[in-house]
C-alpha cells in the first residue's frame, strides 16, 4: 500500500496537541505516586522519620516514615520492615497491619511500612504491572496500596551502571543492583541515595539496640527460598525454634542460612554490622514470577494464574499451588503468623529481652476474614 | 629442653582430654547443609541434652561420640554459604558416616524437611547416605513416595512420624538403646 501523506501545519499541530495530552495523562498518574499512602496507626504509635536517626536523609526522597511504640513493661525492641522492595506487598501490607493493630505490653515494636520511598513511586519497566491494589475492608470500603517497583527510582538514581560493586565487600553483581536496598546494607553514609538509605536503617537498628528485626519480602514460585525463613547465623537456633512452631500450626516455613559470602542483605549486613538477630522471610507472589500472564491487580491479589497451575502439575514449583492460587491474605497471613511466632520464641530463648505484641490477628483469623478487615478506614479511597 | 616437652606433653595431654570431656555424646550434621541440623539440635533440648552440631563436621574428628545424627536436607543457599559443591558435600558426609561406623558409632539418619525440603538435590543427599543408617526417621510428607524405605539399609528400621515435633519419641527411644542418654 502506498501511503501518500503531506503533513502540514495544522497536522503537525494536531500531534502535538496528542502528545502534549498523552503527557499530562501520563505525568499525572506518575505525579499522583508522589507521597506515602495513607495509613492509619493505632493508639499508642508514635511517627517518627529515617532522617531522625540519619540526618543525610532528611528532606530528601529517600526518607521514610518510623512508627515507634513502647510497651509499659521493659524488654527487647522489634523492627518489622516492609517495602524494601515496593513490588513485594505482603511485605509492606503485613507492616501495616502490625501498624494497626498492635498493642505493646512488652518492649518496643518499630514498623517502617514502606522502607524504600523511592521504589513506591514508579514501577519497573517492561514488567506491566499495575500501579495501586485496593483491599476491601468489611465495611465495603477499600484501602489504596501503591505496587512500586524493586528498585529505586531512576529519578533519585540514574543512570545505571553496568556492574555494581557492592563497597564494603568488593562483590560485583548486575549493575541494575546497585539501586537494590537489599544489596546496599551496610550503607554510606556519603554513597548514592540508596547507600544513604541503607545507612540510615543499620544507624536505627544500632541506635534503637534492635533485638530482633524482619525484613519481609515475596518471591515467584519458581525460586527455591520461598515461603521461606533466612536466617543469619546468630538468629539460626530462634529461628529453628520458630519454624518447628510454625509446623505445629501447620504453617510450612523453609529454613534456610544465610550465605556469608553473599553480600549487601539484610539477613547477612544486620546480622554482621549489628547486634540484632536478622530474619528475612519470603512468600510466593505469582505477580513477580516469569510465567506469569497478564499481569494486573487481580493477579497481585489473588495470586491465580493458569501457567503457575499447569507449572504446580508439572512439579516446577516450590512451594504448593492450588486452585485458590496465592491470595494476598494468605501471603499476609503468613508473615503476621511467622512473626508472632517469632516473638513468642524470643520470649521463650530471652525473657529479657522478649516483646509482647497484643491485639494481633491469627493465621486462621486473616485467610477467613480477609486482611481488609485488620486494616482501619481513612474516610477514602485513592 | 626436658621441661619445654613435659609442659607440651602436659598441654596436649589437657587438650585431648578438655575435648573428650567437653564432646557431648551425640553429635549431629548436616547433609546438605540445610539448617534442618539446627531444628533437631533445638529440639534435644527438649530432651536435656546438648549435642555437638557441626554442620561440616569431617571424618576424624570424633571424640567421645556415642552417636552421629546425620540430618538429610539439600539447600543452594547453603552450600554456597560453605563454599562446596554437591560433590564435595556428599563425598564429606560418606567419609563422616563411614568414620562414625568405624569408631562404632551409631548413625541415626533423619529427614525433619517434609516435602518442601525434597527435590533433586536432597534427594542425591538422602539417596547417597541413607544406606548408610542404622535407623531412619523421617517426617511422612516427605517420603511419600518411599525413597528412604527403598534406600535404606536391609536390616535398617525405618521411623515415619507426622511431623518434625513427633520425632522426639523415636529420636529419645534411639538415644536410651545406644547409651546416649542414661
Amino acid at each position: 500500500m502506498d501511503l501518500n501523506f503531506k503533513g502540514n501545519k495544522t497536522t503537525a499541530c494536531l500531534l502535538l496537541g496528542a502528545a502534549l495530552v498523552i503527557c499530562a495523562i501520563s505525568g499525572r498518574e506518575f505525579m499522583a505516586n508522589a507521597g506515602f499512602d495513607d495509613l492509619v496507626p493505632a493508639a499508642g504509635f508514635e511517627r517518627k522519620m529515617l532522617s531522625d536517626y540519619f540526618d543525610g536523609l532528611r528532606g530528601s526522597r529517600m526518607d521514610t516514615p518510623v512508627f515507634v511504640q513502647n510497651g509499659a513493661k521493659s524488654g527487647g525492641s522489634v523492627l518489622i520492615l516492609g517495602g524494601t522492595h515496593p513490588n513485594e506487598p505482603s511485605g509492606y501490607v503485613s507492616a501495616t497491619l502490625f501498624l494497626e493493630n498492635a498493642r505493646v505490653v512488652k518492649g518496643r515494636l518499630f514498623v517502617i511500612p514502606f522502607a524504600n520511598a523511592s521504589g513506591f513511586t514508579n514501577t519497573l519497566p517492561q514488567e506491566a504491572s499495575p500501579s495501586r491494589i485496593h483491599i476491601t475492608r468489611s465495611d465495603g470500603s477499600a484501602r489504596s496500596f501503591r505496587y512500586g517497583s524493586r528498585d529505586t527510582s531512576p529519578i533519585d538514581m540514574w543512570p545505571t551502571p553496568d556492574i555494581y560493586i557492592h563497597k564494603s565487600s568488593g562483590q560485583e553483581l548486575a549493575g541494575n543492583e546497585s539501586k537494590n536496598l537489599n544489596r546496599a546494607y551496610p550503607g554510606d553514609p556519603n554513597g548514592t541515595p540508596v547507600e544513604r538509605l541503607a545507612y540510615g536503617i543499620m544507624e536505627l537498628l544500632r541506635g534503637e539496640k534492635i533485638t530482633l528485626a524482619f525484613d519481609l519480602h515475596e518471591a515467584s514460585p519458581e525460586y527455591p527460598v520461598v515461603e521461606a525463613i533466612v536466617a543469619h547465623e546468630r538468629s539460626m537456633e530462634l529461628a529453628a525454634a520458630t519454624a518447628m512452631e510454625l509446623i505445629g500450626q501447620e504453617i510450612d516455613m523453609r529454613l534456610e542460612p544465610s550465605p556469608k559470602n553473599l553480600h549487601g542483605l539484610s539477613h547477612r549486613e544486620w546480622g554482621d554490622y549489628t547486634d540484632t538477630l536478622p530474619i528475612l522471610m519470603e512468600t510466593a507472589n505469582p505477580s513477580q514470577g516469569r510465567l506469569r500472564g497478564r499481569t494486573d491487580e487481580t493477579l497481585a491479589l489473588t495470586g491465580l494464574d493458569k501457567a503457575y497451575a499447569k507449572a504446580a502439575a508439572l512439579g516446577r514449583l516450590f512451594v504448593p499451588y492450588g486452585p485458590d492460587g496465592k491470595p494476598l491474605s494468605q501471603r499476609v497471613a503468613r508473615h503476621v503468623a511467622s512473626i508472632s511466632a517469632f516473638l513468642e520464641m524470643l520470649s521463650l530463648f530471652d525473657e529479657e529481652n522478649g516483646v509482647t505484641v497484643e491485639n494481633v490477628p491469627g493465621y486462621e483469623d486473616i485467610i477467613q476474614k480477609g486482611v481488609g478487615s485488620y486494616l482501619g478506614g481513612i474516610g477514602r479511597s485513592n | 629442653m626436658k621441661k619445654r616437652l613435659a609442659a607440651l606433653l602436659s598441654l596436649s595431654f589437657i587438650l585431648v582430654f578438655a575435648h573428650i570431656a567437653l564432646a557431648a555424646d551425640v553429635a549431629i550434621t548436616s547433609v546438605g547443609q540445610s539448617p534442618d541440623g539446627v531444628m533437631v539440635k533445638v529440639l534435644m533440648k527438649k530432651l536435656n541434652i546438648e549435642p555437638d552440631y557441626d554442620a561440616l563436621m569431617k571424618a576424624g574428628s570424633f571424640g567421645a561420640q556415642k552417636v552421629l545424627i546425620a540430618v538429610v536436607g539439600g539447600s543452594s543457599k547453603g552450600l554456597g554459604a560453605a563454599g562446596i559443591d554437591k560433590e564435595q558435600e556428599q563425598a564429606r558426609a560418606i567419609a563422616l558416616i563411614e568414620d562414625a561406623k568405624s569408631k562404632n558409632i551409631h548413625v541415626l539418619v533423619m529427614h525433619v524437611g517434609g516435602e518442601g525440603r525434597r527435590g533433586e538435590l536432597s534427594d542425591l543427599f538422602a539417596r547417597a547416605v541413607t544406606p548408610l543408617g542404622e535407623r531412619v526417621i523421617v517426617v511422612k510428607s516427605g517420603n511419600a513416595d518411599n525413597l528412604f524405605g527403598t534406600a535404606k539399609a536391609q536390616n535398617a528400621e525405618l521411623i515415619e512420624v507426622p511431623n518434625i515435633q513427633a520425632t522426639v519419641t523415636p529420636l529419645k527411644a534411639a538415644l536410651e538403646e545406644w547409651g546416649a542418654i542414661k
